[in-house]
């Protein structure tokens, strides 16, 4: 397989990232060389990646790449991570984690005189709970004086949501999703009332470069040129200090229950029925082994826990309420499971997005999965939106060569209610008309009733992998 | 206009650019010059404020040897 540029890298002309075969190389090109040798100098990015804060990083000779064409300078080799997930499909606490670890880069590096030269948060990635920094390239040489180029970004890609979520109670996946880089300064000002607008950093942050670009606008641009920083490190490493303090202590508005964080007390099991679905996911696991699994409704992560336990080497859960994900993700990190909760609308996954339509590939094209669960999932889809039964199984047994699929009947009490307000308008919803469908699909190896309503799991494989 | 100006003046120390592929935004250039110009005046007041409150402590003690 040839070298192929990764899409996503293309704005810095000091570096670019390729892909070879299972390999990701960092090329430095000669507009980047000398400020990365000085960085490499300090050791500093090599401290960090042993504190596994950075991604690893090795340099290999150039002449790996077989590429005559490409002269870079250097070349890095980076670790594949396990899945690559966007700031807009992590949940509340991950976005938050993410900003702090951010800051408490930018504080160590300056102590190296360091700088970061922006401040993406498609900058951060995570191996399960754990935030990790992969950008090498974006460290340079900390020059007397100079302000936080990155300073915008970091408001609009990791401040301005967590604020909208804090400060308004509004999540920040669809509106970050929707713009890719984040929550624009502007907008957030407007949506803020003036009470809000009173305190110390909010005034600073979002107020305060918002009326200060409106004044910006008015001048011409040579004077603009002219206008010279001075910030001296002190105070630079000050907004750094009291971003932290300040991030540290942000938590989502309504803390208050939400419709399926409370699932564990409303669903339909008696204990028995519990275990005989633990012990049918157990079995499942420790039968297939699986590197990687994706959970489709993991809720608070209890049956992603259980997978990891029996087998499975790491798992991606995605839900759609923020809350579950929420405590799906305290679950990983008090546990430290290889574990990544994600936000997903099963109805409306993540697309291809950004430059090309190819920036930032979708949900689909991040299918890594050897095995899938949708445990009390399909429902949502079928009947909450109405997605027919014959294209929903076709979806999710496409995610993985196999699965345990979960089948909710119209007498169990969570699809009563869900039905109560609305037309019944699923004739052909039923427990026999799911089997013969899943039949046509894949194999099943296995089904099992498991509470007395008669919800029912299907152990199913498909040939093709 | 006049703030962009007054800014100018009282921080005239002329510094290059430093790099970056990234638009770093006038208006937050700005609020991080008066952030860090904040902290400068956080500085001067707290020792004024220090200083003023000295006064009082010689005349208390001046009044009690009286």
């Amino acid at each position: 397989m040839s070298l192929l540029p990764d899409p996503a890298s293309f704005r810095d002309p000091g570096g670019r990232i390729f892909k070879k075969d299972n390999h990701i190389f960092r090329l430095i090109f000669e507009h980047g060389a000398k400020d990365y040798e000085t960085v490499r100098d300090t050791n500093f990015p090599e401290k960090m990646a042993e504190l596994d804060k950075f991604i690893k990083a090795q340099e290999v000779n150039p002449e790996i790449l077989e590429s005559p064409s490409l002269k870079p300078s250097f070349v890095l080799e980076h670790p594949i991570l396990p899945f690559v997930s966007y700031p807009y499909e992590w949940s509340f606490p991950m976005l938050k984690k993410a900003a702090l670890l951010h800051l408490e880069l930018q504080i160590k590096a300056l102590e190296e005189n360091l700088m970061f030269s922006d401040a993406s948060a498609y900058n951060i990635q995570f191996k399960g709970p754990h935030p990790i920094f992969i950008d090498w390239l974006s460290l340079r040489p900390y020059q007397q004086g100079q302000i936080w180029n990155g300073h915008r970004q970091f408001c609009e890609q990791f401040l301005n949501p967590l604020l909208l979520r804090s400060h308004l109670g509004v999540c920040h996946n669809s509106w970050f999703r929707g713009n890719l880089e984040g929550i624009p300064t502007d907008d957030l000002n407007k949506l803020l009332p003036w009470y809000k607008k009173i305190s110390r950093n909010v005034f600073l942050h979002v107020v305060l470069p918002v009326k200060m670009n409106s004044l910006a606008q008015n001048e011409n641009s040579k004077s603009l040129s002219k206008l010279n920083s001075n910030l001296p490190k002190a105070s630079l490493n000050n907004i750094f200090k009291n971003l932290q303090l300040w991030i540290n202590k942000l938590q989502p508005l309504s803390s208050s229950s939400s419709t399926w964080s409370n699932y564990d007390s409303m669903h339909c099991y008696e204990q028995e029925e519990v275990i005989k679905k633990q012990q049918f996911i157990s079995e499942f696991m420790k039968s297939t082994k699986p590197t990687t699994v994706w959970d489709l409704g993991c809720n608070k992560g209890e049956y992603s826990e259980i997978a990891l336990k029996e087998g499975a080497q790491y798992v991606i859960g995605f839900d759609y309420d923020q809350s579950s994900l929420e405590k799906a993700f305290d679950r990983a990190e008090k546990n430290n499971l290889n574990f990544l909760p994600l936000f997903l609308d099963g109805a409306n996954p993540s697309p291809d997005q950004g430059w090309n339509s190819q920036e930032r590939p979708g949900f689909l094209r991040r299918k890594n999965a050897d095995a899938v669960l949708a445990l009390a999932f399909e429902h949502h889809l079928a009947i909450g939106r109405n997605i027919p039964l014959s294209d929903l199984i076709d979806w999710i047994t496409g995610l993985a060569p196999r699965g345990v699929i979960e089948f909710i009947p119209k007498k169990d009490p969570n699809l009563q209610r869900m039905l109560s307000l609305r037309e019944d308008i699923f004739p052909n919803y039923t427990e026999i008309n799911f089997r013969s469908i899943l039949k046509t699909k894949c194999r099943i190896i296995r089904a099992e009733i498991v509470s007395q309503m008669g919800r029912t799991l299907y152990w199913y494989e498909t040939s093709k992998q | 206009m006049k703030l962009i100006f007054i800014l100018f003046f009282l921080f005239a120390l002329s510094v290059n650019p430093a790099y970056s592929y990234l638009d770093p935004g006038a208006g937050s250039m700005l609020a991080q010059l008066i952030m860090g110009g904040i902290a400068g005046l956080m500085v001067i007041f707290k020792l004024y404020w220090a200083k003023f409150k000295s006064i009082f402590v010689k005349n208390n003690s001046s009044s009690k040897k009286e």
